[in-house]
């Protein structure tokens, strides 16, 4: 039961910040763009990449959770 | 919506839902046996050591970067003509004006060639997944073999399409006395120092010629070793002796105990860049990959295409990141401390 829990956890859970933070950066870019929208193509390479970076915390959650899917964790039964 | 049931249009949306439905019937896909490590092709190996399919992705990545680079300038003109001299003249062009912007036109200068070289080689090697043959030819391995090497317990029957065998969506899984059977029979043959060989294969799994590159951590980890590995080289280069204060080594002295913080601070974050850059590569790809093979086993037809469109823009994406973030840790190397001038 845990090896199947561990991996779905992991990944939950490592979800919830990223989905916060690529949430917060999408509406600061939009009201931006909606402000000045003459910078609107600046903005949205600069949001584009922030999301990458934020998106990038919760790919360290899933190669955990596919770590323990797909070798193991010593210590975890099965 | 109401155009795409009049005339013509209305024979090609019958058409795609009954192909639709018939892939659903008929062409099931078996889902890939995913494996972590990349895997060894059978029988292939150089003065012993191993070839994987992705050493082998990885060259074929090389040469497409090679090849384009190689083409592009083979007529060079002071006014581009061919089409390839064009793209490449408008790459560069962009990227020079994008890391001008970060670190000034000297630094851009200096770093272009290194910058271009890892974005093009994670582009072509990212971008390789998506075409057609990729990790679906290759070798069939009975399932058992499999077994004995790494724990797989479940295969496929095999049928033959135009004189080529295919793996087809019946899976064959291996009983309790079957693995303790082949485990014994492995053991044994080990100790003869043979190669084991199951006398009737049940099942088969497929291990493909190629895997994208970036799917195999010992790529991406040495990617990212090399990147802070020469950052350093280029610090001490730029900043001289100096360069080492900045990870505050007690033996200089003169420093507060706020410096030593830092400076322990500083010395981790340089382990985080190896594992962050990494692991956000590897991570990328890797689930990428596991995402088009899993809509490829829920409906083999035009389903996956749209999560194709999704990772070519990924695979472009990760490839820009780590040049980019390549360009601002050689950038921030050279920086001298911020506490030089006051000592």
């Amino acid at each position: 039961m845990i090896e199947i829990l561990a991996p779905a956890l992991a990944i939950g859970l490592g979800a919830i910040g990223p989905g916060i933070g690529i949430g917060l950066l999408v509406m600061g870019a939009l009201q931006a763009m909606g402000r000045n929208p003459e910078f609107a193509g600046e903005i949205r390479t600069n949001m584009i990449l922030g999301i990458v970076f934020a998106e990038s915390i919760a790919i360290y959650a899933l190669v955990v959770a596919l770590l323990l899917l797909f070798v193991g964790a010593p210590g975890l039964a099965g | 919506m109401r155009k795409l049931f009049q005339g013509k249009n209305l024979i090609y949306t019958i058409g795609v839902l009954a192909l639709m439905v018939v892939s659903v019937v008929f062409i099931r896909v078996p889902l890939p046996t995913i494996s972590l490590p990349a895997e060894h092709i059978p029988g292939w190996s150089i003065a012993g050591f191993p070839i994987t399919n992705t050493i082998i992705a990885t060259l074929l990545a090389d040469i497409t970067v090679l090849l384009i680079g190689l083409l592009a300038v083979r007529k060079m003109k002071d006014v581009p003509e061919g089409f390839l001299q064009n793209i490449m003249e408008w790459v560069v062009e962009i990227f020079d004006g994008m890391l001008t912007d970060i670190g000034g036109k000297k630094k851009a200068r200096a770093w272009l060639p290194m910058f271009l070289t890892i974005l093009l080689f994670l582009l072509f090697a990212n971008w390789w997944e998506l075409v057609p043959g990729f990790d679906s030819i290759g070798v069939m391995e009975p399932v058992e073999v499999a077994y004995a090497k790494t724990g797989v317990t479940t295969g496929y029957e095999t049928t033959s399409i135009l004189g080529m065998s295919s793996l087809v969506s019946d899976q064959v899984k291996l009983t309790e006395e079957e693995q303790a059977e082949i485990k014994a029979e492995a053991k044994h043959a080990e100790e003869a120092g043979e190669e084991y060989h199951p006398h009737e294969a049940k099942g088969y799994i497929l291990i493909p010629y190629f895997r994208a590159a970036a799917t195999d951590l010992n790529l991406t980890i040495g990617l990212a070793l090399m990147v802070v590995v020469l950052s350093h080289i280029i610090g001490f280069r730029t900043v001289g002796v100096k360069y080492i204060r900045r990870f505050a080594m007690p033996v200089i002295t003169g420093m507060k105990p706020i410096d030593i913080i830092v400076g322990i601070l500083e010395l981790f974050s340089e382990f985080a860049k190896i594992i962050s850059l990494a692991f956000r590569l590897f991570g990328n790809i890797f689930s990428g990959q596991i995402l088009l093979f899993v809509m490829a086993f829920l409906l083999a037809f035009l389903l996956p295409l749209p999560f194709m469109a999704l990772e070519l823009f990924v695979g472009f994406m990760q490839a820009f990141v780590f040049a980019i973030l390549t360009f601002i840790y050689f950038e921030q190397a050279t920086h001298s401390h911020a506490g030089d001038e006051h000592h």
